[in-house]
């Protein structure tokens, strides 16, 4: 029977002893346990670890700390994002207002460093994606899962670039510009915080991902030098590190978002 | 402030031995998993939404499982603490080359994607358990694990 005590990792005598697993694995394990005498002294184990753990580290000095330590996240002098609130809903789109959205900045905290400065200091000029859940949003990681429908936003962060252009390639190789609202030329961009597009953005059914790239450079320049490159591109997207084919003096991010189809 | 409806008291009496024994056994270091137990706790207060899971129990094991990862990227100790047992779950693994795994796991691949990795590495969960408590389908944590086992040039191939 030891063997069978090997098949039930760790993980799932943690949750089956907080009844926590889904119902088919739940009998599994307590069948394995009923069978097993390796996997019951496993789990007296598990009891006797709880104890000795909560009598270390008892459960109000734990949650005291915890709050303490989330007060001085909550508090630090140098701002990271707040929460986002929906302000607005229709059928194509959500916008996303965004309050005091600053981006955090490490510098030597004895350093007096100008308001200005602190907000870019530190940064990256990038992306950042917002997904609209209910009535609030969550933050999206490089390579997210989404799915058709789902609504999102996209954010930018300059960090001294002064031009951009946000564009989009999906899994049938169609580009989408972003960013200009319009016009030929790169948009003029704001320096100091994370940067709201006009609109959120209701993703459709093209297959397998979205791909976001931010080109920003120094110097004014045509659109249409991205939405070429990403032509070039096409579906060849799908898979990082990609960049586009421009000159050294542009700025190139990406952000990527693979896609499963409707929920 | 962040999380102030959140009864962390009892989350941590019901959920406190298992994030911490979690802890212990990727970091290896007494001190160090207590310190990211709790900030485990913190992270759950900031993001309190997610409490709406079904089950904390995996919510929790999730972010237990990124922030030790974090600390021991962050700490340059991985070949020292965790690395050992990672690369020793994978070395004896024929299908994968470990070394190059291990350095990707801390690479250039997302943090959710390195935690993917040793769920269904290390702990020896089914790409399905590993998909149902990150909330991605099958096919997404397959090719996720698939890309961290391709050779660059692979990974170039369109």
């Amino acid at each position: 029977m030891s063997g069978e005590a090997e098949t039930v990792p760790d993980w799932q005598l943690e949750r089956y002893r907080l009844h926590e697993l889904p119902s088919d694995e739940q009998q599994a394990v307590a069948g394995a346990a009923e069978r097993s005498e390796a996997i019951r002294a496993r789990l007296a184990a598990l009891d006797r670890s709880d104890r000795e753990i909560l009598a270390l580290h008892p459960p109000r000095r734990m949650a005291e700390e915890v709050r303490a330590r989330a007060g001085r996240v909550a508090s630090r002098p140098t701002p990271s994002l707040r929460p986002l609130l929906v302000v607005a809903a229709s059928a194509a789109a959500v916008l996303v207002a965004l309050t005091q959205l600053v981006p955090s900045a490490r510098g030597p905290a004895t350093t007096p460093v100008p308001p200005d400065e602190t907000r870019i200091k530190g940064l990256r000029s990038g992306l950042m994606l917002y997904r609209q859940v209910e009535r609030d949003v969550e933050p999206l990681a490089d390579g997210a899962l989404v799915h058709a429908r789902d609504v999102v936003q996209v954010l930018y962060v300059a960090a001294g670039s002064r031009y951009g252009v946000v564009v989009s390639i999906d899994g049938r190789g169609g580009v989408t510009v972003h960013l200009p609202a319009g016009g030929t030329r790169a948009a003029e961009l704001t320096a100091d915080r994370p940067t709201p597009l006009a609109s959120a953005y209701e993703l459709d059914d093209a297959p397998t991902f979205e791909r976001f790239f931010f080109v920003t450079s120094a110097a004014p320049f045509d659109v249409a030098l991205v939405t070429e490159a990403a032509r070039r591109l096409g579906s060849r997207a799908a898979e990082g590190p990609v960049r586009f084919d421009l000159p050294p003096d542009f700025s190139q991010s990406t952000f990527l978002l693979r896609k499963d189809g409707p929920r | 402030m962040a999380g102030s409806g959140i009864d962390v008291e009892g989350l941590y009496e019901r959920y406190g031995p298992m994030v911490l024994r979690r802890c212990r056994r990727l970091l290896r270091d007494e001190q160090e998993a207590l310190d990211v137990a709790q900030d485990v706790f913190v992270r759950l207060l900031e993001r309190q939404d997610r409490l709406s899971d079904r089950h904390p129990s995996s919510l929790l094991f999730r972010i237990a499982t990124n922030l030790c990862l974090n600390r021991i990227r962050d700490s340059r100790r991985h070949l020292r603490v965790a690395g050992d047992e990672i690369l020793e779950t994978l070395a004896r693994r024929d299908d994968l080359d470990a070394p190059l795994l291990l350095d990707r796991l801390f690479g250039r691949h997302p943090e959710s994607t390195r935690t993917m990795a040793v769920m269904h590495w290390l702990d020896g969960m089914t790409f399905e358990q590993v998909a149902r408590d990150c909330g991605m389908s099958v096919s997404g944590v397959r090719k996720r694990l698939r890309a961290l086992r391709a050779t660059p040039e692979e990974s170039r191939t369109p």
